[in-house]
């Protein structure tokens, strides 16, 4: 579904990304984690089509298609979402009209007609219920005056809604609470299918007693140094990375 | 001829046609004769280039024809209101469509009818002698609307001022006096409409006695060779309310000056304002809350849109006067521009003689966030709905302020379309 090879890209002229080989199949559930600066919130920046990077080598497909010619808005209709690190506040649009418009916007990318507003208003509900939401929440304007927690929340709901084929969680996990962090993680395992696939981005291995990741990936200096099972998250949070950073000086 | 010598000798020649009564028009012509139009050597015109119409060959001698079915094409003239029809500075009795239910009510031409009240009111608070264009209205205006509503009493349905003006190089001098005794409350728009080149001045002032409260809309949706000239004068005593709602979307030239002294205790004001300007439209507001005695609160945000060639100017005046301690006043004024040939010259003045007092005022111009269009066109929305979504949701601060939902829904649909 997504193949990244030997993918490099630069941001002020200064290369961040110096490499990168995954494979993302259907069904499946990757884990990216590395120390703090090493370019995991650059890699999902590039693949959602982020304005600001410039791709100097390699290339990503997805299913089939050359990701890198797409808008970040054709991309999205494609089935890629990005649950922000730092999610945005947007004054003055509620959530609810937000997501409304995102949704008929994506069915009009493919020729469908606008969804009924009975059908939203259900999957609204059905979809706040997932994750625990107060689906008077969605009336407020997106983020504005959200805890840090409610707008990781709140970037799960949406991609509730948006029912993507690809899900990327850029650190959703920081700043939850252990009880959000099992509602969270409930809703990402509710809405794994054997046609959809995750990127997990995170520092913390207790995430992933949640969501099991089918491959643990160290993104170390831009570049994946390290591949593994669910086991390689344990051995980081027992060892930290200084023993994978003493490989690299090494090599 | 200049406009100024034009219309002094187009008073000349009316000046015995004119409603008379206690109108002061010999002084105010010779205010008029005196001190002309403004110059940029004025502080209060510094910014605002008038010369298109100082130099526009405008005329105050149009006449009034209007049928029916013309007026039925105007929306704002057939929404559940009373309806004062002002056609190129004439008051229509025929087209105005007024339920005068009470007799605590009084809604009429100005200047065709009798009441007390006017000659108490009418001139106090916009002087001639302040300008020129108040003078040229006080000289000339043979038409406008008279708004008393007596103690205690409620205006059931909101007035609509519409002001059409479409008969070419037209001058229309409006003239409102809006009267609210103590506890009274009413909802009154202006609404101006054009089509053609003319220049409509108008000249309102509003007292609002002792816990009066007054939603007033100005809305100008004009044609894009409307020149305008509008100045509201509001005077509220204790406890009165003022909700106003400045909002501009057409025109080629605006200029708004809205200001309110601020007479006693408990008063809450609020002066909004929404402006949109593109080609090379030009929009100035100027506002003065003027806060002369302790203990009351004033409330202004102005925002704008500024696209192509189109200018702006904003200029907030918070005054406390030295006796007015415990005043609580707030002024922002935010600018969106989407090109690089507009510009806006936003000015906040604070003038502040009290030292217990809380004043803020804050000001912003800029483009449209981008990390907001990012996380939008993430979401599947295209880039051409974000701009407009943020756009929309940006303006809708000040129109949500509007409680008429008519106007309010009509003004949404006039800036959706100018939004593109
Ligand atoms: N505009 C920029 N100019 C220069 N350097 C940048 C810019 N944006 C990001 N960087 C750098 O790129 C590097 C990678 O940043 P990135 O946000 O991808 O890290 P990360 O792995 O997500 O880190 P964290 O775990 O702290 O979220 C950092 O060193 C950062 O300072
Ligand atoms: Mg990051």
């Amino acid at each position: 579904m997504l193949s990244i090879k030997n993918l490099k890209a630069k941001i002020d002229n200064k290369e961040i990304l110096k490499g990168i080989n995954l494979e993302v199949k259907p069904g499946e559930v990757h884990a990216i984690m590395g120390p703090n600066g090493s370019g995991k919130s650059t890699l999902a920046s590039v693949l959602t089509g982020r304005e600001g990077y410039e791709v100097t080598g390699g290339e990503i497909t997805y299913d089939g298609k050359n990701l890198l010619e797409l808008s970040a808005e054709d991309r999205a209709r494609a089935g890629i979402f990005l649950a922000f690190q730092y999610p945005v506040e947007i004054p003055g649009v509620s959530t609810t009209n937000f997501m409304k418009t995102a949704i008929n916007e994506i069915r009009k990318s493919k020729g469908i007609a606008p969804m009924s507003a009975g059908e939203f208003l259900k999957r609204l509900k059905d979809k706040a219920a997932l994750v625990e939401l107060d689906v008077e929440m969605t009336k407020r304007y997106v983020n504005v005056g959200f805890s840090g927690g409610e707008k990781k929340r709140n970037e799960i709901f949406q991609m509730a809604m948006l029912e993507p084929r690809l899900g990327i969680l850029d650190e959703t996990d920081s700043g939850l609470d252990i009880d959000a962090l099992r509602i969270v993680a409930n809703g990402v395992n509710k809405l794994r299918n054997e046609n959809n696939a995750f990127v997990v981005i995170t520092h913390y291995q207790r995430l992933l007693d949640y969501i099991v990741p089918d491959f643990v990936h160290v993104l170390y200096k831009g570049k994946i140094v390290k591949s593994g099972g669910k086991e390689l998250a344990y051995q980081l949070e027992e060892e930290g990375y200084d023993w994978i950073k003493e490989e690299q000086t090494v090599k | 001829m200049d406009l100024k010598t034009q219309i002094i000798s187009e008073y000349n020649e009316s000046s015995k046609a004119l409603k008379n009564g206690f109108v002061q028009r010999t002084e105010a012509i010779t205010d008029f004769e005196r001190t002309g139009f403004p110059t940029k050597k004025n502080e209060d015109w510094r910014f605002t280039n008038i010369n298109a119409i100082v130099n526009g060959n405008f005329t105050s001698k149009a006449k009034s024809v209007l049928d029916a079915k013309y007026l039925d094409s105007i929306p704002e003239y057939n929404f559940d209101a009373n309806i004062v029809l002002i056609h190129n500075g004439n008051y229509s009795k025929e087209f105005s469509k007024i339920k005068n239910p009470d007799k605590n009510i009084t809604i009429a031409n100005l200047f065709d009818t009798k009441d007390e009240i006017i000659r108490q009111y009418f001139g106090k608070y916009a002087l001639s002698s302040e300008g020129g264009f108040t003078a040229l209205n006080t000289s000339m205006a043979n038409a406008g609307t008279l708004v008393h509503i007596k103690k205690n009493a409620s205006l059931e349905k909101p007035l609509i001022i519409l002001n059409i003006t479409d008969a070419p190089d037209c001058i229309a001098n409006i003239r409102n006096l809006i009267v609210l005794e103590s506890s009274a409350k009413a909802e009154v728009s202006e609404i101006y409409y054009s089509k053609g080149k003319n220049f409509s001045n108008t000249v309102t002032e509003i007292i609002l006695n002792e816990n009066s409260e007054l939603h007033y809309n100005k809305i100008q949706n004009s044609g894009s060779d409307a020149y305008h000239v509008g100045t509201t004068r509001v005077m509220q005593e204790k406890h009165s309310r003022l909700f106003s709602n400045t909002i501009t979307l057409g025109g080629s030239f605006t200029r708004n000056n809205l200001d309110s002294l601020i007479n006693g205790e408990g008063i809450d004001c609020y002066f909004r304002g929404l402006y949109l300007v593109k080609d090379d439209q030009f929009i100035d507001n100027h506002t003065l809350a003027d806060h002369a005695k302790p203990g009351s609160h004033s409330n202004e945000l102005y925002r704008g849109i500024l696209d192509e060639s189109g200018s702006a100017v904003f200029n907030g005046k918070i005054m406390v006067r030295q006796d007015a301690q415990k005043t609580n006043a707030y002024q922002t004024n935010n600018n969106i521009l989407l090109s690089n040939d507009c510009s806006v010259n936003s000015k906040p003045q604070l003038e502040i003689f009290a030292d217990d007092v809380k004043c803020s005022h804050g000001a912003t111009t800029g483009q449209i966030d981008e990390e907001e269009i990012f996380y939008l066109k993430s979401r599947g929305i295209g880039e051409q709905r974000a701009r407009k979504m943020l756009l929309s949701a940006f303006a809708h601060s000040v129109i949500d302020e509007i409680k008429n939902e008519e106007i309010k829904a009509l003004v949404s649909k006039t800036l959706d379309e100018k939004l593109g």
